[in-house]
């Protein structure tokens, strides 16, 4: 007697533990979806005016500004070394500046950041380059700052 | 002995996990709500996921991960990654129930991740609330 109560007592728990597991049921759910990354749109290195008094020899503080056309802020990362083009018979690379890396500073999305460059005339700068605008090609890296 | 046959069959009658046409939980779903866009280096966006529950009881969803497909060979796998949800939601019976997902983009992110379209792939578990 004492044996058959013991296996009805085993399946009574085998039963409720199937209804336990019941109640306490759970479902799955998946889907797919998409999101995208946006373009960035390049940048404009342009000239201040107002930085003047290059000698041979002598080294001036020269400032651009840099846009930030993207919906995003920015930082750059680097300006590249530049050297002047040939102008009205003063040779070329007679004015350089050298490359700038991780300046300070954010620009903010829709606006314009401004940097102070080092210009130096080479000590054997000739006459034709005196009362000379110097043009220097610059290149700017940027990169995204949110 | 006959006893003990008796009581199991009862038993056996009277448990529900008979069979699996029974089981209440039918997969729920998980959709898009809208467009998103605007995934930048070191941002985020919000990207808002529809879950429907097609039971005629409500669900309480514990878990929803999203897996990020790579959609350019130029741009890492682990460049953008999706949050797991951050507190577990009622869904109501036969009802939808919409939540914010947080989209992360690596701030390391190369050129190769511009203009890009990141297929997502949800999973979720829901229990009974």
């Amino acid at each position: 007697m004492r044996k058959r109560t013991a296996v009805i007592a085993g399946i009574a728990v085998l039963a409720i533990g199937g209804g336990v597991a019941y109640a306490a049921w759970s479902s799955t759910g998946s889907g797919s979806g998409s999101v995208g990354s946006t373009t960035s749109a390049n940048s404009t290195i342009s000239a201040v005016d107002g930085a003047g008094g290059l000698y041979p020899g002598h080294t001036v503080s020269y400032q651009v500004t840099i846009n930030n056309p993207n919906s995003y802020p920015v930082r750059v990362t680097g300006i590249s070394a530049g050297s002047s083009t040939l102008v009205n018979g003063c040779a070329a690379g007679t004015v350089t500046s050298p490359a700038v890396t991780n300046p300070a500073g954010t620009i903010a999305a829709g606006q314009t950041g401004t940097y102070t460059l080092q210009a130096t005339m080479s000590a054997d700068a000739t006459d034709e380059c005196k009362s000379q605008s110097f043009t220097m090609p610059l290149t700017a890296t940027l990169e995204s700052a949110a | 002995m006959r006893r003990a046959l008796i009581v199991l069959a009862v038993l056996l009658a009277l448990s529900p996990v008979s069979n699996a046409a029974d089981n209440p939980a039918k997969a729920f779903t998980i959709a898009d709500v809208g467009t998103v866009t605007g995934l930048v280096p070191g941002g985020t966006v919000t990207r808002k996921v529809r879950v429907t529950n097609p039971n005629n009881q409500d669900i309480k969803v514990t878990r929803l991960d999203t897996s990020v497909g790579r959609p350019s060979p130029n741009c890492p796998a682990n460049a953008v990654t999706v949050d797991a949800l951050a507190a577990p939601f009622l869904v109501a019976k036969n009802a939808s129930a919409d939540v914010p997902l947080t989209v992360r983009m690596t701030s390391s992110a190369p050129n190769g991740c511009r203009n890009l379209t990141f297929p997502l792939t949800y999973s979720g578990t829901a229990i009974k609330p």
